[in-house]
């Protein structure tokens, strides 16, 4: 992490202060200030240092771990990710479960064996472990 | 009774600047604007001020010069500085009303920390004397006299004696361990836990030196206290002649010296610094003050926070963790003085 960096707020402001804090945090963000990997100050060093409540970072980290821009571990505070690629949410998952089983029933429904079904998709998977060791 | 005389000037001293030695836009302990500063009611005020502590110390210097009594002395010194604080809570009342509403703007340095002054090494420092006075002292155990002397009055002779006994004997280092480990912790906690008004130029940079001669400080203390208690009991419990032994002088002198230079050269540096626009202030509302002197507030998660009048910091009182601090530093030193009868 480079040194002197700044977050500046105005508990003044219209604009509520966890909003101008992930605002300020993402602009830092957006322009490289920060490298992958690097942690941000925890949630209770940046809250002695603004002079807000705990919550009020809380919440602004909570905001940009949304984006995908942090990853919040506990007790390990905000790591900076990678958003190239953006964090799938939570539901992405399950969602594709669904949609699988949605499109083998729509496969069997048109006549298509289990088996070959499962073949299908079998060699789908193959197809991204092979893409995911060559960009490794 | 010459020595007692200075101390009385010395206290009437300190408590006369006290109230200046904050930053520029606190007066008196509230944020004002530079016009009221500058105005006919702060000069009054200031004035009042003045008259009121310099008028109780003539009367403790005359009562001292003039009683035979012994324990005068110490009453007078406590209730000169009793009376200096009432004479500042009557000008805090006076000023409270003229508040003005400080800059809302919070800065915030993301990095690396800087350290503590000293390094490891020079804040372990008075530890180490301590340690080694300790086992100074276990190595002669023998050597230790049936009744030694552990309490010198303000001209700096013993007027406390203490029978031979483990509490007796390491009471003193003792409260010295837990005094060091108190400074040593704030010192901490006020590079961690606390935050400075601004980070970004000229004002930055002066809040950063202020708060460094705080810590050093802070260490320059420790250090006092740390050879005070190992002169105590490594030369004082030994000596063949205590009845006579004196605290040396410069032993005596060093706290005032230390406490007039830094508070000084604090208010050198706060002075110089350039602010423009609305106050600054110390970024803790004058609505969570007790008197200027007292900080209370449960919304502020930080620990310690500058004091409004003379050097240091003091406790969140709205901050739970700054009761448990409390308690446990009270704890520390009222151990080893209960354990001695």
């Amino acid at each position: 992490m480079k040194p002197a960096v700044v977050i500046r707020i105005d508990l003044a402001s219209p604009v509520p202060a966890y909003r101008q804090i992930a605002n300020a945090i993402r602009a830092l963000l957006v322009h490289g200030v920060f490298s992958v990997g690097d942690a941000l100050p925890t949630v209770r060093r940046l809250a002695v240092d603004l002079g807000v409540h705990h919550n009020t970072v809380a919440e602004a980290y909570r905001v940009l771990s949304d984006e995908g821009w942090l990853d919040l571990r506990r007790r390990h505070g905000a790591i900076v990710l990678d958003r190239s690629r953006p964090r799938p949410s939570r539901e992405a998952r399950p969602s594709l479960v669904q949609r699988l089983r949605e499109l083998t029933a729509e496969a069997q429904a048109a006549g298509l064996a289990p088996g070959v079904i499962a073949d299908s998709m079998r060699a789908v998977a193959t197809e991204l472990t092979a893409a995911k060791l060559k960009k490794a | 009774m010459g020595t007692m005389l200075g101390f009385i000037a010395l206290v009437a001293i300190s408590s006369q600047l006290a109230p200046y030695l904050t930053r520029r836009e606190i007066f008196f302990g509230v944020t004002v604007s530079r016009s009221f500063r500058e105005g006919p009611l702060a000069r009054k005020v200031s004035r009042r001020y003045a008259i009121e502590v310099w008028l109780l110390a003539v009367a403790a210097a005359a009562i001292v010069a003039t009683s035979p009594m012994p324990f005068v002395s110490g009453t007078m010194l406590l209730g000169l500085s009793i009376g200096a604080s009432v004479a500042f809570a009557r000008a805090w009342t006076t000023v409270r009303p003229h508040a003005t509403m400080p800059t809302m703007i919070r800065e915030a340095a993301i990095g690396p920390r800087e350290g503590l002054p000293g390094g490891i090494v020079g804040q372990l420092g008075p530890f180490i004397i301590l340690l080694a006075a300790t086992a100074y002292v276990a190595l002669n155990w023998d050597n230790v006299p049936a009744r030694f002397p552990t309490h010198w009055n303000l001209a700096g002779k013993a007027d406390g004696w203490t029978v031979k006994s483990v509490p007796g004997v390491f009471r003193g280092l003792a409260i010295g361990f837990v005094a060091c480990t108190a400074l040593l912790f704030t010192s901490y906690a006020v590079l961690n836990w606390t935050r400075l008004p601004r980070v970004t130029g000229h004002d930055g940079q002066q809040y950063r030196r202020v708060r460094r001669i705080n810590l050093l400080a802070q260490l320059v203390w420790a250090y006092l206290m740390a050879i005070l208690l190992a002169w105590t009991t490594c030369v004082a419990m030994f000596s063949a002649n205590a009845r006579e032994l004196r605290l040396p002088l410069v032993i005596r002198m060093a706290p005032f010296a230390l406490l007039i230079i830094g508070t000084l050269l604090i208010r050198v540096m706060r002075r110089t610094a350039v602010l423009e626009g609305p106050p600054i202030g110390d970024t803790t509302p004058d609505s969570s003050w007790i008197l200027g002197r007292l900080y209370f507030n449960r919304a502020d998660p930080t620990l310690f926070v500058e004091r409004r009048m003379g050097l240091g910091y003091t406790l969140n009182l709205g901050n739970p963790w700054s009761w448990l601090v409390l308690i446990m530093f009270v704890t520390g030193i009222a151990i080893p003085l209960l354990l001695v009868p």
